[in-house]
């Protein structure tokens, strides 16, 4: 009675709310108030993939959906990004019947990592993508152990896994439970250096040995040993190889790929979306079809005009130094004159004043790249600070703390303007410096 | 002052947050100063001369690195005691603070033992604990200082030396109001608070490089740092 009641009231909240974009989490809470174990009474026709990861598991989830439903298939999926618990819910309440059951083909659903054991404490995917796992906002998640905790109670030993081989964190995962492993071949961008401050294997996470680098995609990721005890790069079943960064094509299994967002992390990503679509049951050749039409979310990275200038606004994530080092790269990958417009705030939601985590980010990659660096927001002097410790030199760094006052400090810079900023700010400085 | 040597102890595994930021801070210092400096890096089964560093920073780590640090460490704590003694600068700061205390209790319950250089004992958690901290330290008792705290591990029983009188925000104990954080022994520099602490307060960092270069100090300047920590300061007050 509690399922059918929960099942009506959600799709009816869900219904009402819909039009006035209130309807990605209310009704999934709702429906949990209702009926606590809601989640473990789905019946499922399809088989159930969840994706989580530090980085990358929106765009990857949202392109595995994009390649089943490119094969014809139905597909239930939290597109939103509402990946916590009430979003999922949603998602799957959503889809159900008023019996309770979800006919779709496939249920893609993006998961956060935090929330995972809570999320599949009364159901389990069949399959589980991790994408990668970073240090991330270390003032809310603490660190990427308690996050494998984590991970590890929602991890039932029937999920089978689909890991990036790559990642010696994150590829070593749940090691009692069947796995496949996707990875990209060194690429001509690939570097024998760590190219970022942060990076969070230095150490071997069996044994905690210095581990060797015979490559880096970015951070953590790349080609990997530890001479104390082996542990190195698992044998992977989807190979990502013969990179093309004039064209954007590569190869998965030598099945051509295109993309026009041609960073490594994303050419893992998708990666790991043509392994999971192929695990799921579809062809490789159709999977890596569809792949090559994924456009990746306009909201993330998002070209404008500022009247003759070109500008592109990248969300980034603060305390989410990999995040913000990928954004850095984009920055690097534009070609000609361009000045660096960045907001720094207090810490989201908890208002904090630390800056600590502007020490995790390699600023000092711009160094005589940009014709200026702009900071604004609460801890624009704090960015001015770390700058300067970087080596950059003062008439570089033009530091505006009123976002209100920000038009005529960008209006003096020039080139492109790249905006990085959170999600959450991304509106107010729009606002400001396209006026 | 010809070169000064330092030593990052356990860069590898110890080396959670952007607190290196410290170790920027001191060396940039140094340059603005124009004296040498050489940068090592050691850790887990290395065995180095501490007589041959005047400065030894470890930071903040995961949990089961810092038992394995732990380990590691105490099969050079006479080497550390005496170094320490002899007034090389030690800057630690986040949980490596546990290896200097008696002892420390993991969650499985093991205890892990410390170098015994305090009294205090420590407890790893798991649960999150941050706090800002407006703090003024024992040797400018009149010069506000800015750190942040984020710590899933405690101290206990850390009734001597300490480093700050707290003001505003958590010290040692999660209380607020909790009157001290930190210790100063000789040159032994042990906090909670990142910043990174150095970056923040370019009044502590003075302290610390005066202590590390003796005669050989002098002012540069550090206007940038000192507007960015008023403007934090002001927030909190």
């Amino acid at each position: 009675m509690k399922m059918q009641l929960a099942l009506l009231l959600g799709k009816l909240l869900y219904l009402v709310g819909k039009p006035f974009g209130k309807s990605t989490n209310l009704p999934g809470e709702l429906a949990l108030k209702i009926c606590p174990k809601m989640m473990g009474n789905f019946r499922f026709d399809g088989k159930v993939l969840a994706v989580t990861g530090s980085n990358g598991k929106t765009s990857t989830a949202n392109m595995v959906a994009h390649i089943l439903k490119k094969q014809g298939h139905t597909v239930a999926h939290n597109a939103k990004g509402s990946n916590l618990t009430g979003g999922v819910a949603t998602t799957l309440l959503a889809a159900a019947s008023l019996g309770g059951r979800i006919r779709q083909d496939f249920v893609v659903l993006e998961v956060d990592e935090r929330f995972s054991r809570l999320i599949f404490r009364d159901f389990s995917p069949d399959y589980l993508l991790c994408t990668n796992l970073f240090r991330d906002q270390l003032t809310r998640n603490g660190n990427v152990d308690v996050i494998i905790e984590k991970l590890h109670e929602a991890i039932k030993p029937s999920v089978k896994l689909i890991l990036n081989g790559n990642d010696p964190i994150s590829g070593d995962l749940a090691p009692g439970n069947e796995r496949v492993y996707y990875g990209l071949c060194k690429t001509a961008q690939s570097t024998e250096k760590c190219q970022n401050i942060t990076h969070d294997a230095k150490v071997c996470p069996r044994c905690f040995g210095r581990m060797a680098y015979s490559y880096y995609h970015y951070n953590h990721i790349g080609g990997y040993r530890c001479p104390q005890c082996g542990y190195e790069n698992p044998e992977w079943t989807y190979t990502a190889d013969h990179v093309d960064f004039a064209t954007g094509d590569f190869t998965v299994n030598g099945c051509r790929v295109h993309t026009d967002y041609k960073d490594l992390f994303n050419l893992l990503n998708t990666t790991a979306a043509i392994a999971a679509c192929t695990q799921l049951g579809l062809p490789l050749d159709t999977c890596c079809e569809a792949a090559s039409s994924f456009v990746v979310l306009k909201q993330r990275y998002d070209e404008f005009k500022v009247g003759e200038r070109r500008a592109v606004m990248i969300l980034s994530k603060n305390q989410n130094p990999v995040s913000f080092d990928q954004s850095i790269t984009h920055v690097l990958e534009r070609e000609g004159e361009k000045t660096v417009v960045v907001f720094i705030n207090n810490i989201n939601h908890t208002g904090h004043r630390d800056t600590t985590w502007l020490y995790d980010i390699g600023f000092e990659r711009l160094l005589g790249q940009v014709d200026s660096i702009v900071g604004t927001g609460p801890r624009a002097y704090d960015l001015a600070v770390r700058l300067k410790l970087a080596g950059f030199p003062g008439e570089q760094v033009r530091i505006e703390r009123d976002l209100s006052q920000l038009g005529p400090v960008v209006d003096k810079t020039r080139g492109d303007i790249c905006i990085l900023t959170e999600l959450y700010d991304a509106k107010s400085i729009l606002e400001v410096i396209s006026k | 002052m010809s070169k000064v040597n330092i030593l990052w102890l356990y860069d590898d595994l110890l080396d959670l947050y952007g607190d290196w930021g410290n170790l920027l801070a001191v060396t940039k210092g140094l340059d603005a100063m124009e004296i040498e400096w050489n940068l090592d890096h050691k850790s887990l089964g290395d065995r180095p001369d501490f007589s041959a560093y005047q400065m030894v920073y470890i930071g903040p780590g995961k949990a089961r690195n810092l038992e394995e640090a732990a380990k590691d460490l105490m099969g050079q704590k006479e080497a550390v005691l005496t170094a320490l003694e002899g007034d090389a600068v030690f800057l630690v700061t986040g949980n490596s603070r546990l290896l200097f205390g008696k002892s420390f209790t993991v969650p499985s319950g093991e205890i892990i033992p410390g170098i015994g250089l305090f009294d205090y004992t420590g407890q790893e958690t798991g649960n999150v604990f941050i706090s800002d901290v407006l703090a003024y330290p024992v040797f400018a008792p009149e010069t506000a200082s800015y750190g942040f705290i984020n710590r899933t591990a405690h101290i206990h029983g850390n009734d001597r030396d300490p480093l700050f009188t707290v003001a505003k925000g958590a010290g040692d104990s999660e209380a607020e109001g909790e009157s001290h954080e930190g210790n100063l022994y000789r040159n032994f520099f042990g906090t909670w608070q990142l910043g990174p602490l150095l970056v923040k307060n370019p009044e502590i960092l003075k302290e610390l490089l005066r202590r590390l270069v003796g005669e050989a100090y002098h002012d540069w300047n550090t206007t940038a740092e000192e507007l960015a920590l008023k403007l934090t300061l002001n927030e909190m007050q």
